[in-house]
């Protein structure tokens, strides 16, 4: 009725300026130009849809596609300071800054230069004796501490600082060096052929030095801590290593200062144990392969050696169990990273990540990541071969020094070299673990830290959660769908529709909080209980539907259709009540009165208080109702005609339901299960509330699970904008959408289908 | 299905024993749900009224005065047998450290329900419960006993209530007017600063900013000399408390929220209680962790995320809707659309929060801090969450919703209503802003009233656009621009969350989950109840409520 007076209305107020035909052309105009312009809107607003829906792809895109980013590399560009030209360099580093640089060469002096503004240098000199040369330098990780080896049988140490300003638009350094006095570790005759350092837990300082007699010196000075705590200090401890039965080439002290591990020309590795200095005990030996050693260090949390040989190969190995878990631990090799056609020469590790890189005798530089063993970049640098190496400390930077002293520098640019396919998708073998898993642990209060992104947990949790919701919520929603539209009067039916979609409207941080503190702490007493009911309830409705068939057969009474569900509710209601209040007896019967400890001790699964039981049963209330819907709708859009012609020929409801409505509405019920599928698997705060959140792969129902979706919201408030967490978050995200994005489509694409064959009925 | 509404009673006993499981599905299903509601109602309700003060003595000589919360069976480690435990609130967290005690039947020697005990609410430390022993103004004695103390008490407690309010009438309105105004001058500063070179203007300009802000200084201290004062007076007046234990606490008046004697109150005096309480949850602000106090901010924040929603979600989804409806060629693009934005229904809503995280804030935030904030820079001012981009996060997630319901409307308007509004002249914009739209406002309004439900659930995407545990400062105010869409706010359904399972002691803070619950709980279903009414009033098919 309203349309039909807003014509009227409009017609009359047309009819009255029609007498005007000057009014009449610029009303015309304006009614043209108002047209247009709705017309240019409402196209507007379906461009927003469109706009949305690939924006929200182009962002994700955006912010994921870093992640496979390859690295950038700039030019070559030469930092020689011009005073030490031809001079025999021993050890280069770099600010973070990428504008200083410090240089040690043989003769004792140490360099820092500012290749930013050219002039700027300083120099200071260790303090050597008349014609002694520096050998062999050893820098830590941080690439602060330096110790070196001398001609003369001596070793001192040092650390720098670059103390830098920013000051007036440009930075400038003050650099300074700290210097011990030299100490005499072997008679002066000899040399010192190769040196090595760690820091121990105490801040300590344990140097291994190699001589040329087939020894190895071991020298201990003790941290800090310890003057800060007793007065005197401790005296400095040495040890030694004689008689070693080959020609040993490289050195490494490791794993807190405790391992020293000592590389032979003949390609096998040795580690002491030389926690005492005095007993140094050998308790490992392996042939790594028959090319002699030339690469032994540590990456970045001294756990992992990575070990290079002659012939040009590189592996990264730790010490970890057997692949059972058992055993002694032993050095294992654990990645085997690509290898160069020459020998490795040099080498230095990242300060933030487990990647590295390094030179070879043949000019050519590999960059690549310890972890997922990806090779960042790799290319031939320079017609020499690589004498040294270092990479800047944010990894921004490499300096490389060739074997003409010639000192380099090459921007690189990688900012997530621990992402990769293989580190979301694939086993991997991380620090210390006995075998290659899939782990996530995105973050760890250390510095040196190896982050685990693999999503193949969280891709499990999710289908785990999504698989117990569905286990408990599709026989009931189908099962309530058919009852409702076939077998319960339309006055019921208006009650009980309405009921269940109220379902769908329950925030899901209620029902998560409820199966979170109310029902998973409530139920831990009364598991075997809870079960019983599970089993026995259906039983039970069974058993009181034959007996009410003979009561009504005896009371020659009928109901309404419908109303069967609410005689079932002090049924259903009592059966729980008694098995629950019972489930002590039943534990005691059949668990031996702690189905807790019997679960461990007879299946060897624990039990979580948060787990994926409760998961299942609350996730029903974000469940039932999407499938009940949808599925109600598809049942009753099954033509009459069809039900009507069945019971007209003798069949009984139940099978007029089951062989003639149930086969023609099952596309609908099918792309109604997608339907809740699609919910299950983006559900977010019930998993968060209702599971432990724990990123383990088990498919026991007692234990928790984390999904992408929880995952996602409890990382996201944590991860740096544009770091790699953030990244492989957003990347968790895309997973979801696509997961979900295909379900639903083929849902959709069902569901349309299904209307189009039966066509609207109400 | 009309034909099978007649009674079944058939000799056919195939498929009997189905039907009843069917049946019994869709039982467990109200059961559900019925369950779900009931359990939330009877425990939000019942946590505002008063309950009475049980006096439990021992066999080993303590006594603890409490309520009891619950009662269940338990299996000690010692034994086979059930036992029975009560879970007694005994509250004194500043004696007891723990809210709550299993007290095992076994072990109680008596109990009684003493009606000198009283019940403290208290600023900090939540409730006290035990027996008043004196009262004292300025440390001298003015009332002995539980009689005597109880008689002075309401006079005393008014006094110190009216000081209170002076209080924090200065605090709300003085103080914060003058360091906002003392922030306003100081950014004022900071921009002449860094404006180069120094001129004589600006030289002038700052004398003058640095002259109000010595003025400002000195008002401020004057208002802190003048809380001082009212502090010292309110603070003179405080009540000696014994818990059941036997410890004494002196609690001063000022720390009191209420007190009462619950074992003595009748019906009337149980009511008044219970819906004072139930008031002061609904305006006040939260205490201790969000565990005590009121849900108002929270309130305040999902009302008005879903008021800015609206308002973006409403012109958006109906224009998409016409689109769709009425100018666009229906064909396979159309198809794909339509399919597009029913996916957009069933994409997760972290996804959203995601996306909402990328866009809102980082892309378009960031570029607004650049543009218009880059004084504050690195603190982010747009380029952070807010409430803005939480809404317009959730708008993007109801859309769907709205387009879907809106186009329905749309195509039940009968096509001879338009073919009648064409023939008469009308363009295609008269027909459908003075034909089609009035006759599909209802549908739109119920697509708004859904999309709004669940708006107002949905948590997981503001985790991760702007919802905060607490809000220091509410996103309207008095101070220009009075609307400040940039800054973080609070949320019933995040409140849930957080009090529930971040809070420091999550039982102490049950009864405040149970009854942010219940009060979310009925917004959301009185908004679906209203949706569905509406639908029903209209006689519209509707086939979206798998959104």
């Amino acid at each position: 009725m309203t349309q039909f007076n807003a014509a009227s209305t409009v017609r009359a107020a047309q009819k009255d300026r029609l007498n005007d035909p000057l009014l009449n052309a610029r009303m015309w105009r304006k009614r043209n130009f108002l047209n247009h312009l709705a017309k240019r809107v409402v196209q507007g607003g379906g461009a927003m849809i469109i706009a949305s829906v690939l924006g929200l792809m182009l962002l994700f895109a955006v912010v994921i596609w870093p992640l496979w980013q390859k690295t950038s590399v700039g030019s070559t560009e030469k930092v020689q300071p011009p005073a030490l030209d031809g001079k025999n360099i021993l050890a280069v580093s770099a600010d973070e800054y990428e504008q200083a640089m410090h240089l040690l060469t043989a003769d004792g002096m140490i360099t820092f230069y500012n290749f930013a503004v050219d002039t700027q240098f300083t120099t200071v000199s260790l303090p050597l004796e008349e014609g002694e040369e520096l050998t062999s330098a050893w820098r830590s990780t941080d690439a602060e501490t330096f110790a070196v080896g001398t001609s003369f049988g001596r070793i001192l140490q040092y650390s720098i600082s670059f103390n830098s300003r920013f000051l007036a638009g440009r930075r400038d350094y003050a650099p300074d060096a700290e210097i011990s006095d030299p100490v005499q570790l072997i008679p002066a005759a000899e040399k010192i052929i190769e040196i090595a350092g760690a820091f121990d837990s105490d801040g300590g300082l344990v140097i291994a030095a190699l001589t040329g007699k087939k020894q190895i010196v071991l020298y201990r000075k003790a941290g800090m801590e310890d003057d800060f705590f007793d007065e005197e200090e401790t005296a400095p401890q040495t040890g030694k290593i004689e008689n070693l039965s080959e020609k040993p080439v490289k050195i490494a002290i490791g794993e807190g200062g405790s391992g020293l591990f000592v590389g032979f020309e003949n390609g096998s590795i040795e580690k002491y144990e030389i926690d005492d200095l005095d007993n140094p005990v050998r308790s490992e030996k392996i042939q790594v392969s028959t090319a002699a050693i030339t690469l032994l260090s540590f990456m970045l949390g001294d756990r992992s050696l990575v070990i290079g040989n002659q012939a040009g190969e590189i592996s990264v190995w730790f010490e970890s169990f057997n692949h059972d878990g058992t055993g002694p631990r032993q050095l294992r090799r654990a990645h085997t990273m690509t290898a160069h056609a020459q020998a490795i020469s040099s080498f230095s590790v990242s300060q933030r990540n487990r990647s590295f890189v390094a030179g070879s005798a043949d000019g050519v530089l590999s960059f690549q990541h310890a972890t997922n063993e990806r090779l960042l970049w790799m290319d031939t640098i320079s017609d020499h071969k690589l004498k040294l190496l270092t990479m800047t400390p944010k990894n921004t930077a490499i300096i490389f020094v060739d074997a003409e002293n010639a000192i380099y520098k090459i921007a690189i640019d990688s900012p997530h070299p621990e992402a990769s396919l293989k580190a979301f998708f694939s086993k991997i073998w991380y620090e210390g673990y006995a075998k290659p898993e899939y782990v996530w642990q995105s973050s760890s209060g250390s510095d040196d830290f190896e982050p685990k992104l693999s999503l193949i947990p969280l891709i499990f949790g999710t289908i785990k959660g999504t698989f117990y919701a569905l286990v408990f919520a599709l026989p009931i929603a189908v099962l309530a769908a058919i009852y409702v539209s076939q077998f319960m009067h339309w006055s019921v039916k208006s009650v009980v529709k309405p009921a269940m979609e109220i379902m769908a409207a329950l925030p899901s941080v209620v029902v998560g909080f409820i199966g979170g503190l109310w029902l998973a702490p409530r139920m831990q007493p009364v598991v075997p209980g809870v079960i019983a009911v599970i089993i026995f309830v259906p039983t039970v409705a069974i058993l009181f539907s034959l007996l009410w068939r003979k009561l009504m057969k005896l009371r020659n009474h009928n109901l309404i259709s419908g109303s069967e569900t609410f005689i079932l509710i002090p049924v259903v209601l009592i059966t729980a009540y008694l098995y629950i209040s019972g489930s002590g007896v039943i534990e005691s019967r059949l668990f031996g009165g702690d189905y807790e400890l019997w679960l461990k001790s007879s299946l060897q699964i624990s039990y979580d208080q948060r787990n994926a039981f409760v998961v299942g049963l609350v996730m029903g209330f974000a469940v039932i109702p999407i499938i009940f819907t949808i599925a109600e709708d598809a049942l009753s859009n099954v033509p009459r005609r069809l039900s009507a012609a069945s019971l007209a020929l003798g069949a009984t409801p139940w099978q007029t339901a089951r062989h003639i409505v149930l086969p023609s509405a099952s596309p609908g019920i099918f792309s109604a299960a997608m339907f809740g599928l699609g919910r299950a698997v983006g559900e977010t705060m019930i998993v968060l509330m209702a599971t432990g959140n724990t990123p383990v792969m088990d498919w026991n129902i007692f234990n928790g699970f984390r999904t992408l979706s929880a995952n996602i919201a409890v990382e996201i408030p944590e991860a740096p904008m544009g770091g790699t967490l953030f990244r492989t978050l957003f990347f968790a995200a895309l997973l979801l959408f696509g997961m979900t994005f295909i379900v639903n489509t083929g849902a959709e694409l069902v569901r349309q289908s299904v209307q189009k064959k039966y066509g609207k009925h109400e | 299905m009309e034909n099978m509404n007649k009674p079944i009673k058939q000799k056919q006993s195939s498929g009997q024993v189905w039907i009843w499981l069917t049946a019994l599905s869709t039982t467990i299903g109200l059961l559900m749900i019925t369950g779900l509601l009931g359990l939330i109602f009877i425990n939000g309700f019942s946590i505002f009224w008063p309950a009475k003060l049980q006096l439990f003595e021992m066999k080993d000589g303590s006594r603890f005065l409490g309520e009891v919360w619950e009662e269940n069976e338990f299996k000690p480690e010692t034994s086979t047998e059930y036992e029975k435990r009560l879970r007694v609130r005994i509250a004194n967290r500043d004696i007891y450290s723990l809210d709550f005690k299993w007290l095992e039947e076994e072990s109680i020697a008596a109990v009684s329900v003493p009606d000198s005990a009283i019940l403290l609410e208290r600023i900090s430390w939540g409730q006290f419960y035990g027996f008043a022993q004196n009262l004292t103004v300025n440390n001298v004695t003015k009332a002995v006993g539980e009689a005597a103390v109880m008689r002075l008490l309401p006079e005393y407690q008014a006094k110190v209530d009216a000081l209170l309010a002076q209080i924090r009438q200065i605090e709300k309105v003085e103080i914060e007017d003058i360091s906002y105004k003392t922030n306003a001058v100081q950014q004022q500063l900071k921009q002449l600063e860094r404006k180069k070179p120094p001129t004589m203007a600006g030289e002038k300009e700052r004398n003058e900013l640095n002259s109000q802000l010595q003025e400002l200084q000195a008002l401020f201290s004057k208002s802190e000399k003048r809380l001082g004062e009212l502090r010292m007076r309110a603070g003179a007046y405080a009540l000696t408390l014994r818990a059941a234990s036997g410890e004494d606490r002196i609690i001063p008046l000022a720390k009191i929220i209420r007190s009462f004697q619950p074992n003595k109150m009748n019906w009337a005096q149980k009511t008044a209680l219970y819906l004072a309480r139930l008031w002061e949850f609904l305006s006040d602000d939260p205490r201790e962790a969000n565990m005590e106090g009121g849900v108002l901010p929270a309130i305040f924040g999902t009302v008005m995320m879903v008021f800015i929603m609206s308002l973006a979600v409403v012109p958006l989804g109906v224009l998409a809707a016409i689109y769709l409806q009425e100018y666009a060629k229906q064909g396979l693009f159309v198809k794909f659309l339509r399919i597009a934005v029913n996916n957009l229904a069933g994409v997760p809503s972290i996804v959203y929060g995601i996306f909402g995280l990328g866009f809102f804030v980082y892309v378009i935030g960031g570029s607004i801090d650049q543009l218009f904030f880059a004084d504050s820079l690195p603190n982010p001012t747009f380029g952070t969450g807010g409430i803005l981009w939480a809404s317009l996060t959730l708008a993007l997630l109801t859309v769907p919703v709205v387009i879907v319901t809106a186009e329905e409307g749309l195509a039940a308007v009968p096509s001879s209503v338009r073919e009648g509004s064409v023939a008469l002249g009308a363009t295609k914009f008269e027909t459908l802003w003075r034909v089609i739209l009035p006759s599909a406002s209802p549908s739109i309004f119920t697509g708004l009233i859904l999309a709004i439900a669940r708006a107002a659930g949905e948590v997981a995407p503001l985790m991760v656009t702007g919802v905060v545990k607490l809000a220091p400062s509410l996103p309207i105010d008095g101070y220009f621009p009075y609307i400040h869409l940039e800054r973080k706010f609070m949320h019933l359904g995040f409140h849930i969350y957080d009090v529930g399972f971040q809070s420091p002691n999550v039982e102490a803070a049950l009864p405040m989950v149970y009854a942010t619950t219940l009060l979310l709980i009925v917004i959301v279903v009185a908004l679906n109840l209203a949706a569905v009414f509406l639908r029903k009033h209209l006689q519209r098919r509707f086939a979206v409520t798998h959104l």
